[in-house]
């Protein structure tokens, strides 16, 4: 879509929030919790983009159409974020878990059944994107259209169904992190921030573009995060961003993606 | 070709120095009206109003998009404290002190982004703006720093030197947007490619103006701490860092009264409104302004008063 979602550490947010309000509220089993915040989350994201931005901004490479719709996304967040304080107050969220219970992996790690949930789905979420948009008549135009969209409405491709899908589908996969990480860490309604960052993070040191890169980006991440944290636990988060920033600042195409540069 | 920008009737200049003249005047009027909540509101309005500015400077001028303003905002305030507790300086020399450091280890973060397109330099700001919010919650737990004297300052010396920090800032805001330098950023944002062409320096240029938006931002960012006494963790918020944006689209980017008049009325929403409820009412009806404004009227308030629909068209030229 040529934009930046600012909002789409909200929709993160958003993810644990719904499944919470599914669980607690509607009394749904969590599986089924985890399906409603997913939906709700792709219905909510077409909602907004089709109200808050107006249809020639949806897919724009003007940089002050751009900067609109990140302000106006930046502006959402903070309007979901507080809406999610009114009503959930200031406090922590967490939802059932999925299975109870611990692996146990080589070398005498312990990994909760849940983490291992949340590896397998999410796996499942990047091979079933992966051969979506490089099987299916859509994900081929989602590509066509974010290589040349010109060239892409040529040919016959909608503007408004890619965006509209497009957009649709990375708040949702928000919503599912925050669905799945929400019953792993708890959910506040200040959360959302530190991910948007982090997203960037990889998906800019992956390439954006890039769904291997994001995959190798967000590998990369999670091992430098991880290294830190065991030596220096309170500042891995700033020291995994910045070593990757650095590494961005040298290389902004990021491993296998295109320029982010300006021309 | 005729630069003469129209506001209403009035020239656009004439109608910017009406009205900083206006605020400045106002603000001077405040003690006397015998309300000590507005007059200590008025104070957050100094800080907000050169912080919006800083922001806007940076946006409307050069088309550097920072969602992370709140990081030299922060570091003022931070820094000048720092100063004032460790090497026991009066507190104008520290709080000289503390907006250069500020200033230039903004500014230098920022360098580092000027060859990103605008949303990725945004999020990269916003980045270390997150990172401070982790250090500094580390290094000074949600206490924060206060600021202990023995001699505090009066609270008339404390609004006085507000008014003057405020108009002094914005004069020199003025000033630049009144200069032939506004063209070359105008050139700048318009196209780095034909700027560069044209023989103009773009990444000097940009990063001039990101340390000059930071030295701004951390002026505001100073005055805050001395007046509140404190500095914590929750200045690096990303909250904090779209207050500018808010009061600039609330107030009209790209015209020095834009950033005056947002902020006049964001700092009276934000703090009146929680006399009733809470600040996350408080922050949600600001949140929806900010979202009502861009899509009714992106120009903002002062785009009201123009002869124009959207924030995009270009200013019209006057006919004389």
């Amino acid at each position: 879509m040529n934009n930046v979602n600012t909002s789409h550490g909200a929709f993160y947010m958003l993810g644990g929030f719904l499944t919470f309000f599914a669980v607690s509220s509607l009394h749904l089993p969590i599986v089924l919790s985890i399906m409603f915040a997913v939906a709700a989350a792709f219905a909510l994201g077409l909602f907004f983009l089709y109200v808050l931005i107006p249809k020639k901004m949806w897919v724009s490479s003007n940089p002050d159409a751009q900067n609109l719709v990140m302000i106006t996304f930046l502006a959402l967040a903070q309007v979901l974020q507080n809406g999610a304080f009114i009503v959930y107050g200031g406090g922590s969220v967490a939802v059932p878990r999925i299975f109870f219970g611990y692996a146990i992996a080589p070398g005498g790690v312990y990994i909760g059944d849940q983490t291992i949930i949340a590896i397998a789905i999410s796996l499942l979420c990047y091979v079933g994107l992966f051969l979506f948009l490089r099987d299916t008549k859509i994900g081929k135009a989602i590509r066509a259209f974010s290589q040349d969209r010109e060239l892409a409405e040529a040919m016959g491709v909608k503007v408004s169904t890619i965006a509209l899908l497009s957009f649709g589908l990375g708040v949702s996969l928000a919503a599912l992190s925050g669905s799945l990480l929400s019953s792993i860490y708890s959910i506040t309604a200040s959360t959302g921030w530190n991910e948007l960052v982090i997203a960037f993070v990889i998906v800019t040191f992956g390439g954006i573009g890039s769904i291997s890169g994001s995959f190798l980006g967000g590998l990369v991440y999670g091992i430098i995060f991880a290294v830190t944290q065991y030596f220096l636990p309170a500042y891995s988060f700033a020291i995994a961003l910045v070593l990757i920033y650095i590494v961005l600042v040298n290389k902004p195409t990021g491993i296998l993606g295109e320029i982010i540069e300006r021309a | 070709m005729d630069r003469k920008l129209t506001f209403g009737h009035v020239k656009l200049k004439d109608a910017n120095i009406a009205i900083l003249v206006a605020a400045i005047i106002a603000s001077v009027l405040v003690p006397f009206t015998g309300l000590p909540y507005l007059q200590f509101i008025m104070m957050y309005f100094f800080a907000y109003a050169i912080y919006t500015a800083s922001w806007d400077l940076l946006y409307s001028y050069s088309g550097q998009l920072s969602l992370g303003q709140a990081m030299p905002f922060g570091l003022g305030a931070f820094f000048t404290i720092m100063f004032l507790q460790q090497t026991q300086l009066p507190l104008a020399l520290s709080a000289i002190l503390g907006i250069l450091a500020a200033a230039a280890v903004g500014g230098s973060v920022g360098a580092t982004t000027i060859r990103l397109k605008p949303g990725y330099q945004g999020i990269a700001l916003l980045l270390f703006s997150q990172v401070l919010y982790q250090v500094t919650l580390i290094l000074y737990g949600e206490e924060g720093l206060s600021i202990f004297s023995a001699t505090p300052l009066s609270e008339i010396t404390m609004y006085a030197s507000g008014i003057l920090i405020f108009a002094c800032v914005m004069f020199a805001i003025f000033l630049i947007q009144n200069s032939t330098y506004r063209l070359k950023l105008l050139a700048i944002k318009g196209d780095n490619l034909a700027a560069n062409v044209s023989g103009i320096n773009v990444p000097a240029h940009k990063i001039i103006v990101l340390y000059l938006s930071s030295l701004i931002a951390a002026i505001g960012g100073t005055y805050y701490a001395i007046f509140t006494s404190h500095a914590d963790f929750t200045i690096f918020t990303v909250p904090n860092s779209f207050l500018p944006i808010g009061m600039a689209i609330v107030g009209g980017t790209g015209f020095l009264g834009g950033p005056i008049i947002g902020s006049a009325v964001i700092t009276l929403l934000i703090r009146i409104l929680p006399i009733w409820y809470s600040i996350a009412v408080t922050l949600f009806i600001y949140g929806l302004t900010v979202i009502a404004i861009l899509k009714i009227r992106p120009a903002g308030i002062v785009g009201l008063l123009l002869r124009r629909k959207t924030a995009k068209g270009g200013l019209k030229p006057a006919k004389s």
